[in-house]
């Protein structure tokens, strides 16, 4: 037994120490800076204008709903009807829809209402929220199939496209819109007395309703911001994607939770960074690329793909319990 | 212990990371090796005979295949089923277990079934016993089950697992109920007849018309649909099969864009992007086709030659709004109703085939190309009906599928 138990030397123990602190912060920048670093050596064409340009659109999509899904997180939440809401967006705004204008009236009055429902679920009637959105879930799920009648193909209007696919600076719009929302989130976080007691709501939420901040209401704005930039990732998926399918913003839920994860956020709520977690986003973003480039067979795509992603996340677990 | 405990988790980390790497150097290397897509779980078939015909635009130049789905099909076909024992006097009190209305395909089926039963006059309406797959493959046991238990008279199965439904199948023929499974089947021969499409041979018959497209000579990127999913899979099957007779083919990318437009366009454009020359695309269900359209158009690149299965009308659509030159072998959800005929032949005692390839009893379900897009285009109706139409455009419009 006191084999195992060999006591480092001091100078050694504090630049582990330190070194941990490192990666417990910045663990997701420095996974996908390696990831950066095997691409230029494996997949030089990684680095092609075009192709950075679409793995940072692909990146923004992830990205817009994991910001909704990190505020989530933030308050000990977590938020499994994000793909619904997506896909009955992009439904609403297709071509065989009610028509554009409407289609997003429609699309923003569903969106204000799951995320309402959410709230009124998971604080009110006290519904898990693994529960209670994963119910939401199936219920816009089923609202979308009675709407479609089983038919939800069909292409966009140009104008969504156009913003899909316009780009500004060598950057697609959608790109701007996360970067502009990611920097939105985080002042709002960090720089506003609301933010701060969000964050307080979710590490410790009695202390919070004992200090007189109204839990319900954080709760409240963080299940309808989720829901309204789901909204938006469904126009921004329509536009960019040039056509509406049934299968639209599948795996958004678990993409979304696994870069928040990355960015460390956690289910106890009160942690994380919203850069991280955008970082998050495009390490998931890139992974997929890397994959597609490296000419990987399909199957194999899948295991890399999990096989990294726990990977990252083992690490950075573990450097935060030998930083704490 | 304490050490221990905490470098578990960064040694679990890093062994999967070198995992990764050397699983990826591994399949790389192979790869490069050999221009053919490496093999699937299932044995790549080969061709017992040549093709019909090698010119892309001849419809139906279909093989039967070597593999063990396809010889037992070929086997099928030319056993005769005795039903003189299931005949019975109308009206018929009937199970249908199906895919569901969870899209364009199991929309247009569940339709296509109900007005031929109906319209049959022989079938009990009121008493007709559905259930619908919705992603669970437990649905459709369990409706079996429930199927036998209620003495139903006849079963009408679109199998969602073949491997899955074999003993419920066996069970149903055992109580004495013939079992019609009808576009999708099982592992399991106990089934009373199977109407649908050689499906190995629709991957063989897109992806031979795309080689002779080429000349035999070119680079093409092949596009699936869901890892593991029986359509899929045979889909890939029959195109390996087709590849392997043609080593001046390249696949220089092999993706699964799992049906959906998004995840195609986003694989499609990373590979566009990487891909100076691609010569032509096969992708194993057409529905994915916007996603391949979207990402040469928007890379400023000529579509090149698109074959693949199931075109669904807004392929169709596409295909004409953009002059592009295609081959595609249907799926038809419209074959419901061959299926409803042929149940009804075997409650009648009639003598048939064990095995009925849908393009041999419905006209528009043989493969065909560019030059016969007008015939099967049906611009009435939306991007997610899939032809061919078995009853009047307005039957379709009325149920959902008119183009807004």
């Amino acid at each position: 037994m006191t084999s195992g138990t060999v006591e480092a030397a001091p100078g050694v123990v504090v630049l582990r120490d330190r070194l941990a602190r490192f990666l417990s912060q910045y663990g997701v920048l420095v996974a996908l800076v390696i990831l950066l670093i095997i691409a230029l050596i494996w997949t030089p064409s990684f680095y092609t204008p075009s192709t950075m340009r679409n793995t940072a659109k692909q990146a923004a999509i992830i990205g817009i709903v994991t910001i909704g899904q990190f505020v989530v997180l933030m308050v000990r939440g977590i938020d499994l009807s994000i793909p619904a809401v997506i896909g009955f967006t992009a439904v609403l705004v297709a071509e065989n829809g009610p028509g554009t204008v409407p289609g997003l009236a429609i699309a923003l009055c569903i969106a204000g209402a799951v995320g309402a429902l959410n709230y009124y679920l998971v604080h009110r009637r006290q519904v898990p929220a693994f529960v209670a959105t994963f119910g939401m879930f199936v219920a816009v799920e089923g609202a979308r199939l009675a709407y479609t009648r089983g038919s939800a193909s069909g292409t966009v209007d140009e104008a969504i496209v156009n913003l899909g696919r316009a780009s500004v600076l060598g950057l697609n719009v959608t790109t701007w819109i996360w970067i502009a929302l990611v920097a939105v989130t985080w002042a709002f976080l960090h720089r506003t007395r609301s933010g701060r007691r969000m964050i307080m709501v979710g590490s410790n939420p009695t202390m919070a309703e004992y200090s007189g901040i109204r839990v319900g209401r954080f709760i409240l704005g963080a299940f309808a911001v989720s829901a309204l930039l789901a909204c938006l990732a469904g126009v921004l998926l329509a536009g960019s994607s040039g056509y509406v399918d049934r299968f639209m913003g599948q795996g958004s839920d678990l993409d979304s939770v696994t870069a928040a994860f990355l960015g460390g956020a956690r289910f106890a709520g009160g942690q994380g960074s919203i850069i991280g977690a955008a970082v998050g986003s495009l390490l998931l973003a890139s992974l997929l690329t890397v994959i597609v480039l490296l000419g990987w067979s399909p199957q194999l795509q899948l295991v890399a793909k999990g096989l990294v992603l726990i990977a990252a996340i083992a690490l950075q677990s573990s450097v935060r319990s030998i930083a704490r | 212990m304490k050490r221990t405990r905490r470098t578990r988790p960064v040694l679990i980390a890093a062994t999967a990371v070198v995992a990764v790497v050397l699983a990826g150097c591994s399949s790389t290397s192979s790869s490069n090796e050999s221009s053919a897509p490496e093999a699937s779980s299932a044995p790549v078939p080969t061709a017992s005979s040549a093709p019909e015909s090698t010119s892309a635009a001849s419809a139906g130049a279909e093989v039967t295949l070597s593999d063990p789905y396809s010889t037992s099909l070929a086997a099928a076909a030319t056993t005769t089923v005795d039903t003189t024992a299931f005949k019975k006097d109308a009206p018929y009190k009937l199970a249908t277990i199906t895919q569901g209305p969870i899209n364009g395909w199991g929309t247009i089926f569940d339709l296509t079934l109900n007005k031929a039963l109906a319209d049959s006059g022989k079938v009990d309406m009121d008493n007709i016993l559905y259930a619908a797959w919705n992603g669970k493959t437990e649905n459709q046991t369990k409706a079996m089950d429930d199927a036998i238990a209620a003495g139903v008279d006849g079963i009408i199965l679109t199998s969602l697992s073949r491997a899955g439904l074999s003993a419920s199948v066996e069970r149903a023929t055992a109580a004495g109920i013939p079992v019609v499974t009808c576009m999708a089947g099982v592992e399991s021969p106990s089934y009373t007849v199977e109407v649908s499409r050689n499906i190995p041979a629709m991957g063989y018959a897109s992806m031979k018309a795309l080689i002779d497209k080429l000349g035999g000579q070119g680079k093409i990127v092949m596009l699936h649909g869901i890892a593991g999913v029986d359509a899929a899979e045979f889909w890939k099957l029959g195109a390996e099969a087709a590849l392997k007779e043609a080593p001046g083919i390249q696949v220089v990318s092999e993706q699964y864009g799992n049906w959906s437009t998004a995840d195609a366009t986003d694989v499609m454009r990373t590979v566009v992007a990487q891909q100076s020359e691609i010569d032509g695309v096969w992708v194993g269900g057409l529905e994915m086709g916007p996603g391949v359209v979207n990402a040469f158009q928007e890379a400023g690149r000529d579509v090149p030659f698109i074959a693949g299965t199931n075109p669904t009308n807004g392929f169709l659509k596409l295909a004409k709004d953009n002059s592009l030159d295609f081959f595609a072998a249907p799926f038809p959800p419209g074959a419901a109703k061959a299926c409803v005929d042929v149940m009804l032949q075997v409650l009648d005692g009639q003598s048939v085939q064990k095995f009925i390839d849908v393009k041999d009893v419905m006209d528009g379900t043989a493969p065909y190309g560019t030059d016969q897009l007008d015939t099967w285009y049906v611009p009435s109706l939306n991007d997610d009906f899939i032809g061919p139409l078995v009853y009047d455009e307005q039957f379709y419009a009325d149920n959902g599928f008119a183009r807004k």
